[in-house]
């Protein structure tokens, strides 16, 4: 092989190979560096993708509903357990900081600009300003809830409230006791 | 010789940097060490761009003719044009191998990327995984079966390639097909990686979804144009022959196609968690199972490589991963509990959970009946060849299944779907679809399957047209948009949903060709003198006489034949024998006409003296619904693909507020 062939392909590995271990040498900056995430981050980015995906499942709810696939009995089963839990999860990330509309670490801005989830966003926000006002949960409080165990959290996820007040009521209830809407 | 000394040693330093890739990646990925990670994924890099180099290499070799190379003197010559001279590269045994590291190497990239702030604690074992299985093809490329391997007298001219392989349908089959194979691999790995870190929950599912889709997209799509090339190609009239190297390529998509089912169940309702992980698992081996079909010899196939001797070592790693991956799962397994449990029969969940069992019924006996020659040449020291009336018998009456939940599903709403709704939802595709048997049998269709089978697509297409119609009035009553744009902003904001039921009605218009085209093709062979008539079916052929051509690269006799409908002529065709010169080899051009509602096919064997010619004649009626099937099919695939910004506001169904 010609001298001139052999110094292209020595240099060539050698880039190849300088660039697959450099890293040992030093460490570029923020790329693949695990500790920039920290506990709460994944927190916040666990339940936000948990709302994402309660928000697309009360969607899917709601399209079968209007599409006639499911009786207004089925419908409410399976509407409001969905309703409670996006709230609840609302709250939590509340509790850690995080407001309506904001996206989850590391995520893009897909899931902001989906203008569908905006407005199921608007809707639920409303839904915790009613209850927040009506039941004067401070931010201490929110705290303490965060740090609940799982156990506790799915207690906290029967609960139900009013969707015109924010009154909590009980599985059996009919009518909401404070403002006396029908509960659906 | 520096393109081949580039070509070689780009191989060699790639194998040990896959080596050090998965040393990294492993060892950083369980000591949290980002140096070490970091390392590994900057090695997988470097992989790909070697085996970039090695492939530019091999192809400019090929452009050139450096017949100093023995793949190139194997699989171009003088004649062959630079489009297949270009092909040739995934022509033969090791092209193909460099062209499944290629693109798998490319995926390593492009996954190493995509999240470089994402699945961090995942990506580690992510790319170790990946490499694992860029190792072990390069280390066959660099071991067994050299593509820079030099010949000591390079010949004046190459022997060239197959002129089967001369056709544009498959230039395109075999990357398209590479491309779904190939793809399985990240979503496999992305499940060894949440299996090794016990982060099983939807985490990892969201992120090898678009992934899935892509490699199954291309899986199927490959499949059809593969039937595609056969029916024209080949000369039998047909576009599938259950042949042990088309099975293999089947057998993951249809694994595939129940993953992306069920992990729709594991999203929504945190269900099917071990079903999902055996299924991707199931569907890699099965991937690297048909490479090892194409590559063993131990079945025959016309599309299986020649003097493969290196089946063995496809055979210890399928056995090795199957091993390791399942105890994997094992370990993992309490994690893997689903978090609810089948409300209703009558619900989605139970529709997805029927197709997956279907699935794999169809993927379990096209397997045994693929292997059966192998088993019982094992046994009994006989091989007895499984041919399609065994794998017809056996997956005709579970499809009818798989058609009726084809449409059926659709119908269903998630966890519940009462009664009354069930009567709702199902009585005008029922009564549509009995419709269209009572039509069939009115015209004396007799077939039993046949007129089971049209009838189940007539009734999922009524189903899925009917979804569409709701959901468009729907938008209509709400945005006052006419009907068309309705659907069109329906479909955008509901890609998911509307893509996958595109899917479906593409499939189902698949099996209406599939069904009519199997039961009621219509074979005649005869010999004609020129200016005689035959008919078939109820068309009439008129030989017109033979004509004598000569190219490049073969010589060939056309014949030219009339075909009347009811005493008009609608056209003709002209079926070929051509005799390539290099290779020596005769092939058979099929004459086709194709029509909405039947082919007429048309093939030459021989010419005597006197212009007297054998001619074996078809009519295959809605045969090209087959291929407008596929093109639904892809445009559904492409549908769900997209990404979620492409929403459109005006369309909105509804929000939250009612």
């Amino acid at each position: 092989m010609e001298f001139f062939s052999l110094f292209i392909l020595s240099l060539f590995f050698l880039m190849v190979f300088v660039f697959a271990f450099w890293p040992l040498v030093r460490v570029p900056v923020n790329l693949f560096d695990m500790n920039i995430v920290s506990e709460k981050n994944k927190k916040i980015s666990r339940l936000m993708f948990e709302r994402e995906n309660l928000y697309k499942n009360i969607l899917e709810v709601r399209f079968d509903r209007a599409m006639k696939k499911l009786s207004n009995e089925d419908y409410s089963k399976l509407l409001n357990p969905l309703n409670q839990k996006a709230l609840n999860v609302l709250r939590r990330l509340e509790a850690l900081g995080v407001k309506e509309g904001d996206v989850a670490f590391g995520e893009n801005q897909v899931n902001k600009n989906s203008n569908i989830e905006n407005d199921v966003r608007s809707e639920i926000e409303e839904e915790i300003l009613r209850y927040r006002n009506n039941n004067k949960i401070s931010a201490q409080e929110n705290a303490i809830q965060e740090n609940l165990s799982d156990k506790e959290i799915t207690s906290v996820e029967t609960t139900f409230y009013c969707t015109t007040c924010g009154n909590s009521f009980g599985t059996e209830d009919k009518f909401c006791s404070n403002c006396g809407s029908k509960i659906k | 010789m520096f393109l081949v000394d580039l070509g070689r040693y780009s191989i060699f330093f790639a194998l040990l940097l896959s080596l050090a890739s998965i040393f990294f990646s492993f060892f950083g990925g369980f000591l949290k060490n980002n140096r070490l990670t970091k390392v590994g994924s900057n090695s997988a890099i470097s992989v790909f761009v070697l085996v970039v180099t090695a492939s530019c290499s091999l192809i400019y070799l090929l452009m050139i003719r450096d017949y100093r190379v023995k793949y190139v003197a194997n699989h171009v010559n003088n004649s062959l044009e630079s489009f297949y001279r270009f092909s040739a590269f995934w022509g033969g045994q090791e092209g193909s191998l460099m062209l499944w590291l290629l693109l798998l190497c490319l995926y390593c990239f492009l996954v190493i990327r995509q999240n470089q702030k994402r699945n961090l604690d995942l990506m580690p074992f992510v790319t170790g995984t990946l490499m694992i299985t860029a190792f072990f093809f390069l280390f066959l490329l660099s071991f067994m079966t050299l593509p820079f391997d030099l010949n000591n007298v390079p010949p004046i001219d190459g022997k060239g390639l197959n002129p089967l392989l001369q056709d544009w349908g498959m230039v395109i089959h075999p990357p398209n097909l590479y491309l779904g194979y190939v793809g399985y691999v990240v979503p496999f790995s992305f499940c060894i990686a949440a299996l090794i870190t016990g982060k099983l929950d939807n985490d990892w599912i969201q992120t090898i979804r678009r992934w899935t889709l892509f490699a199954w997209f291309f899986n199927g799509t490959g499949i059809l144009l593969g039937g595609a090339w056969a029916y024209k190609e080949l000369g039998w009239g047909g576009y599938w022959a259950w042949d042990p190297v088309e099975n293999a390529s089947l057998m993951p998509w249809l694994t595939g196609t129940a993953f992306l089912h069920s992990i729709i169940i594991q999203e929504k309702r945190g269900m099917l968690k071990v079903w999902n992980v055996v299924l991707i698992i199931l569907t890699y081996l099965l991937t690297i199972f048909g490479t090892f079909v194409t590559r063993s010899g131990i079945l025959s196939s016309v599309h299986a490589f020649a003097n493969s001797n290196f089946g063995w070592v496809f055979l210890v790693y399928l056995l090795i991963a199957l091993f390791l991956s399942f105890v994997l799962v094992f370990v993992r397994l309490k994690k893997l509990k689903s978090e609810h449990e089948l409300e209703s029969f009558f619900s989605r969940e139970a529709g997805f959970l029927l197709n997956n069992v279907v699935f794999v019924s169809i993927t379990f006996a096209i397997f045994w009946g693929t292997m059966f020659p192998v088993v019982s040449e094992l046994v009994e020291g006989i091989k007895v060849t499984v041919g399609p009336p065994f794998f017809d018998q056996v997956n005709v009456p579970i499809g009818m299944f798989l058609l009726l939940l084809l449409g059926a599903g659709p119908l269903m709403a998630w966890r519940i779907t009462s009664t009354s709704q069930i009567k709702k939802s199902f009585i005008v595709p029922t009564i549509v679809g009995l419709l269209g048997t009572s039509i069939l049998l009115f015209f004396e269709v007799h077939h039993f399957y046949g007129v089971l089978a049209i009838s189940l697509s007539i009734f999922s297409i009524c189903a899925i047209i009917i979804e569409f119609h709701k959901g468009a009035n729907l938008v209509k009553e709400r945005t006052k948009l006419n009907y068309f744009t309705c659907i069109w902003f329906l479909t955008m904001n509901n890609k998911r949903r509307f893509g996958g039921y595109i899917v479906h009605l593409g499939m189902a218009i698949l099996f209406v060709g599939i069904a009519a085209s199997s039961a009621y093709q219509v074979t005649e062979e005869v010999r004609l003198r020129p200016g005689e008539s035959f008919h078939v079916g109820s068309v009439r052929m008129r030989y017109e006489g033979v004509k004598q051509e000569v190219s490049n690269s073969y010589r060939a006799v056309r014949a030219k034949l009339s075909v009347f409908i009811k005493g008009y002529q609608i056209g003709s065709v002209s079926p070929e024998r051509r005799i390539y010169f290099t290779p020596p080899q005769p092939t058979t051009e099929a004459g086709i006409r194709r029509g909405f509602f039947s082919d007429v096919y048309a093939v030459f064997s021989d010419v005597d003296s006197g212009g007297a010619a054998s001619f074996k004649f078809m009519v295959n009626p809605l045969l090209n619904w087959i291929w407008f099937g596929g093109i639904v099919f892809s445009l559904g695939a492409i549908v769900c693909f997209l990404p979620d910004r492409w929403s459109r506001r005006k369309g909105q169904i509804f929000t939250l507020k009612e």
